[in-house]
């Protein structure tokens, strides 16, 4: 988003009051003018009256009250007229920055409960670099389930995120995060966890560019219904892009290797978590990857920002009503 | 101009004649500028003004009525009209008339008096800049003539106004004795002008009469107020303002007391004017005072 500043809506609005102010105000000149040639009274020695200090000391406060009057007016009529050509304040929107989908998809079972926390922070500051893409998270451990769908409320992903750094550093009010997550077979069921994270995007008919970021050890303990191969292909299937992110407790394992052969496989890449390319390596790829996808057309959003001229009018008019008041002598 | 400048003049004069003051003016004018010879003409009614001693009280006796001497004058009186046409006397006075109207009004009804009682009537004025003289003479015609000069001769875009050119052109140039009939803008009058009144008062009989300024304070807020000597014009919300009021009317009382004390300093018998609907009443007054002054 681009902020453009201020705007008119109805700038004719503007010229035209212009014009017709500085018409009226030339018709008032005038029409003083005739009257005060019409009603004139000539009077001789008015120096007697001039030179009175009473009325020297009316005469300048007359002025000052006279400039005031003025620079009010002009205030308050410039400022309506500026309120009444409506200011807006333009912004142009990047609908391509909002065609990126990426679900977050994170491994809740016992052998990750260490690194989980760290994960999330992880997964926070993934969030920070993106801009305008939709962002979903899943948590999975016998069973898959939807922390929070896709959605591009970055306040919203935020509190989530915080909200789960919570729970997954043992808050005992927050065990109902982890609601949902135990109804499989065994724990730590991989393939069905990665085959849930690739079918939670929405608008299937849609070309979108769809990634998920997928944090686990891959170590499986239980009978899944789909495994880890089978979720890949699905990925595959759908143009999914599933990136890797692994803790490697004991280091590239034979679990490792096959994580990252699936992952590979999907276009996606593998990451060590203590890699620290691992999170611009994959803001970088999302990005470049998938730009081709974007559709170009941008347009713009304009919001009524009449907080400034309604203010100086508001001055000018409490300025006119002050210096037009009779003073009290 | 459908009606000349005396006859607004004597219509002023008639209007007051049904309370008698156009024979008591007369009255009035005539025991004052007139001295008793011992060449008795003849008698007439008296008209309130009469001096007492002038009766003739064994006619009276034999008379319903007071009778009243009347002689022969000595000779004649030469009234001359001294009157400002600056551009000062263009501008209102407080009646709202110009200033110029009362002051017309004013030489009129004097010199209308005197030329009635045979003396010859003159006028010098002028400005700051120039002064114009007109002869001593006694026609009716002649008075108008005057009258129509100082009419025209005032007005908005004239020279400046300053009586003591026409004071001084006075004492330079005439060698005769006169009665001065001056009317005068409202002014401070400053030494030079007491110096010069001085000088004239040994010489001449001095009536004075000043014609007022219109109040700026006192203008209506729908009208402007501009000064005829510089075209400034007075912010209406200024001379309106409450405090400037008070402060001005009490500056013009005090040159108001200065005035009159100077005059009165200088023996000269004075009176102040703000409109030509007062002129019949002023001039009595200032003729009684003339009279009273003179015994």
């Amino acid at each position: 988003m681009e902020l453009n500043g201020l705007d008119l809506k109805y700038p004719a609005v503007l010229s035209l009051g212009v014009l017709v102010a500085l018409a009226l105000a030339f018709a008032v000149y005038r029409m003083m003018s005739s009257r005060s040639a019409r009603g004139a009274a000539a009077v001789a020695n008015s120096t007697a009256l001039t030179e009175l200090p009473e009325y020297r000391r009316a005469l300048f406060l007359h002025r000052v009250r006279m400039a005031v009057l003025a620079l009010s007016a002009v205030l308050l009529g410039g400022g309506a007229l500026v309120g009444a050509a409506r200011p807006l304040d333009t912004a142009i929107d990047k609908p391509q920055t909002r065609s990126r989908d990426i679900m977050l998809c994170l491994d809740i079972s016992g052998s990750m409960a260490a690194y989980d926390a760290t994960l999330v922070a992880t997964f926070k500051s993934l969030v920070k670099s993106f801009e305008g893409e939709r962002i979903g998270l899943v948590i999975f451990n016998s069973s898959a389930a939807t922390v929070f769908p896709l959605t591009d409320d970055y306040d919203f992903i935020n509190d989530e995120l915080d909200t789960a750094t919570k729970a997954l550093s043992g808050d005992p009010d927050l065990d109902s995060f982890f609601a949902g997550t135990f109804n499989g077979r065994g724990t730590s069921l991989i393939g069905d966890g990665l085959a849930t994270c690739v079918s939670s995007f929405d608008k299937v008919d849609l070309q979108r560019a769809r990634s998920v970021v997928f944090a686990t050890d891959n170590h499986l303990a239980g009978r899944p219904i789909i495994d880890v191969d089978e979720a890949g292909e699905l990925a595959k299937a759908k143009g999914v892009r599933v990136y890797g992110l692994n803790p490697e407790e004991d280091g590239p394992d034979d679990e490792a290797l096959e994580m990252r052969e699936v992952v590979t496989g999907t276009g996606g890449r593998y990451y060590a978590m203590s890699d620290q390319s691992a999170i611009r390596g994959i803001v970088d790829s999302v990005q470049a990857q998938e730009a081709t996808l974007i559709d170009a057309a941008s347009r713009s959003l304009y919001s009524d920002n009449p907080t400034l001229p309604i203010a100086l009018a508001g001055v000018g008019l409490l300025g006119v009503v002050g210096a037009s008041r009779r003073w009290v002598s | 101009m459908t009606t000349t400048l005396l006859t607004r003049v004597k219509s002023k004069l008639f209007v007051h004649a049904r309370r008698r003051s156009r024979s008591l003016l007369e009255g009035e004018y005539a025991s004052v500028f007139h001295g008793r010879s011992l060449d008795y003409d003849d008698l007439r009614d008296y008209v309130p003004g009469d001096e007492v001693r002038d009766i003739d009280w064994r006619a009276t006796a034999r008379h319903q009525a007071p009778l009243v001497k009347r002689y022969v004058a000595t000779r004649k009186q030469n009234l001359m009209l001294v009157i400002d046409t600056g551009r000062g006397m263009a501008a209102t006075t407080r009646s709202g008339e110009p200033k110029k109207a009362v002051a017309v009004a004013v030489a009129g009804l004097v010199g209308y008096l005197a030329q009635r009682h045979g003396d010859l009537v003159g006028l010098v004025r002028g400005t700051a800049g120039s002064t114009v003289a007109h002869d001593l003479r006694g026609s009716e015609a002649h008075l108008e003539l005057l009258l129509r000069a100082v009419d025209s001769a005032t007005v908005v875009d004239g020279d400046q106004s300053n009586l003591a050119t026409q004071l001084r052109w006075i004492v330079r140039n005439v060698r005769r004795r006169l009665v001065l009939l001056v009317v005068a803008d409202d002014k401070e009058l400053d030494p030079a002008l007491d110096d010069l009144l001085r000088r004239l008062h040994v010489q001449h009989e001095i009536l004075w009469i000043t014609v007022e300024d219109a109040d700026p304070t006192a203008i209506a807020g729908d009208r402007t107020a501009y000064d005829v000597a510089d075209t400034y014009t007075l912010p209406t919300l200024v001379r309106l303002d409450p405090k400037v009021r008070a402060a001005y009317a009490a500056s013009v009382a005090e040159r108001v007391r200065r005035t009159t004390e100077l005059l009165d300093r200088r023996g000269i018998n004075h009176a102040r004017l703000g409109s030509s609907d007062e002129v019949v009443q002023t001039v009595f007054t200032l003729l009684e005072r003339q009279r009273r002054a003179r015994r």
